[in-house]
């Protein structure tokens, strides 16, 4: 499952990753400026990740999808 | 045979229909010819006909409930079910091929100068320039007449042919599915793509929808044809490109070019795009609020679209994510009746704690770029179409006032909003009004 971690600004970003990455976290991504991590995890780690210290919050990723070109509203 | 209809539903309750100026009747369009068998539909759907009044009549007489009226050379009736009628209307609209369409019957009225004096004078202003240009050329005065105007009606009604500003030397981020870098209206201009789709091309736009935006938002004073659609021409682009080549993308791919706007140090961020609300999901997502108020830190303001479900009973209409984000700039879309869109998101009640749009930008029938190979130029709807509009005109605000940015940056936008018709009967649907440039 693709999550979505929102990081404490008051912790340091790369501390949380290596924590997570211990409690299942794959794949980790950051995003710098906005304080973020992304990655897979399977869903029954999702708790354990939650109560990590500088998590503040952990949600699944979602897909956008436009209209085609062709269409009216878009 | 027609290739597609057009059926849109009346909203259920007499206030939504009020605010949106609709008579609770529906007007239904067929092909020439066929008003026997759109008759005998109605007629074996359990409505009467209406008989038509004699030319000589000296008085008119209401249609009564549950009756229709044809319009045999016109192609068009007007129906007027009565409840528990609807849905048998709804199926033989879908079911009889000669019938086109079936719409809510609008009332109309004549516009009110004191609500929209800035839309007539910017109409005013516009034709006497596109004349004043014929007659310097020595066209035929008749010409103007049947020339195309000078500026798209988006832009005549918030008041952008007016302003002085340029947008220079502020750095709008248009997130979307690209930039045709070979289209000749931006040639010129300062353009900085990145390209987050993991898809092994190059930055480009093989959608058109990107070009679409970043044309309304930042296309030029003067197109190399056509009338002028573009907002704040002089401003710095920055191109991302989050959506793939079938226009999809996932959050992560959105998230980077956020963040990458922010690195870049980006002023204004402009994203026409969302995924529906359903029943079950919280009122926003935790990671775009976050990162829109992260952006806010740092001075760069997100405006956002509503979203298009208002019209599609898959869904209740709620603004989806990320435009229900409470720190971002959500807009609605109106029409160029200042009627809000029927497609447009709002506050429900079926999504309590959802926000509602903020403001409202044009949003139908928006003429702006489109790839070369494409046709160059496209005419489109959504609220896609009105988030450039609030993004461009938030780039000439900007310019306007050096030491407001982000929150506050927002919140002078909104206070200058203007207002629409029956503006407090909508307010769930266009919030402080229609955006208005400095």
């Amino acid at each position: 499952m693709k999550v979505l971690i929102v990081v404490d600004a008051k912790y340091d970003i790369e501390n949380v990753r290596l924590a997570c990455t211990r409690l299942g976290l794959e794949q980790p991504l950051m995003l710098p400026n906005l304080h973020m991590l992304s990655g897979v995890v399977e869903s029954e780690r999702i708790p354990a990740l939650s109560g990590t210290t500088g998590v503040l919050s952990i949600e699944t990723q979602r897909d956008f999808q436009i209209p085609p070109p062709d269409s009216e509203v878009q | 045979m027609p290739v597609s209809k057009t059926i849109v539903f009346v909203p259920g309750s007499p206030e939504r229909r009020a605010a949106r100026r609709l008579s609770g009747r529906y007007i239904v369009t067929f092909e020439q010819g066929a008003h026997p068998q759109v008759s005998t539909g109605l007629l074996a759907a359990n409505f009467r006909a209406a008989t038509a009044l004699a030319k000589d009549a000296k008085t008119a007489k209401p249609l009564p409930r549950g009756h229709f009226l044809l319009l045999e050379h016109a192609g068009i009736g007007v129906v007027d079910p009565l409840p528990g009628q609807e849905a048998d209307l709804h199926a033989l609209a879908q079911s009889e091929n000669a019938i086109v369409a079936l719409e809510p019957e609008r009332i109309v009225r004549a516009v009110n100068l004191a609500i929209s004096g800035d839309y007539v004078r910017g109409w005013r202003d516009s034709s006497i320039a596109l004349a004043e240009k014929l007659l310097a050329e020595d066209q035929a005065v008749s010409a103007v007449a049947a020339a195309p105007p000078a500026a798209t009606w988006g832009l005549i009604m918030t008041n952008v042919l007016q302003s002085r500003y340029s947008g220079s030397p502020i750095k709008l981020a248009v997130l979307d599915t690209g930039l045709d870098l070979a289209h000749p209206d931006f040639a010129n201009r300062n353009i900085t793509t990145q390209n987050f789709v993991g898809d092994n091309t190059p930055f480009h736009d093989g959608v058109g929808h990107g070009t679409h935006c970043t044309g309304t938002s930042a296309g030029p004073l003067k197109p190399t044809q056509g009338p002028r659609y573009g907002i704040a021409f002089d401003c710095d682009i920055f191109s991302g490109r989050v959506l793939d080549d079938t226009g999809r993308g996932g959050d992560f791919n959105i998230l980077q070019g956020i963040d990458w706007a922010i690195g870049q140090h980006c002023d204004l961020v402009s994203l026409s795009l969302g995924a529906p609300w359903v029943p079950g999901d919280p009122p926003f997502s935790q990671a775009y609020e976050a990162a829109a108020q992260r952006a806010l830190t740092a001075g760069c303001l997100l405006v956002v679209a509503a979203g298009n479900d208002a019209d599609d009973p898959q869904y209740v209409g709620a603004v989806g994510t990320p435009g229900n984000s409470p720190s971002v700039l959500t807009v609605a879309a109106i029409d160029n009746t200042m009627a809000t869109a029927s497609f447009s998101n709002r506050q429900t009640p079926q999504a309590p704690g959802v926000k509602g749009p903020d403001l409202a930008g044009p949003g139908v029938d928006v003429y702006s770029s489109w790839p070369v190979d494409g046709g160059k130029y496209r005419t489109i709807s959504g609220t896609s179409m009105a988030t450039p509009h609030v993004a461009g005109i938030a780039a000439l605000f900007a310019q306007a006032n050096s030491g407001i940015r982000g929150q506050s940056l927002k919140d002078l936008i909104l206070s200058n909003c203007s207002d629409l018709p029956n503006a407090s009967f909508r307010r769930d649907e266009i919030g402080h009004g229609l955006v208005r440039a400095p």
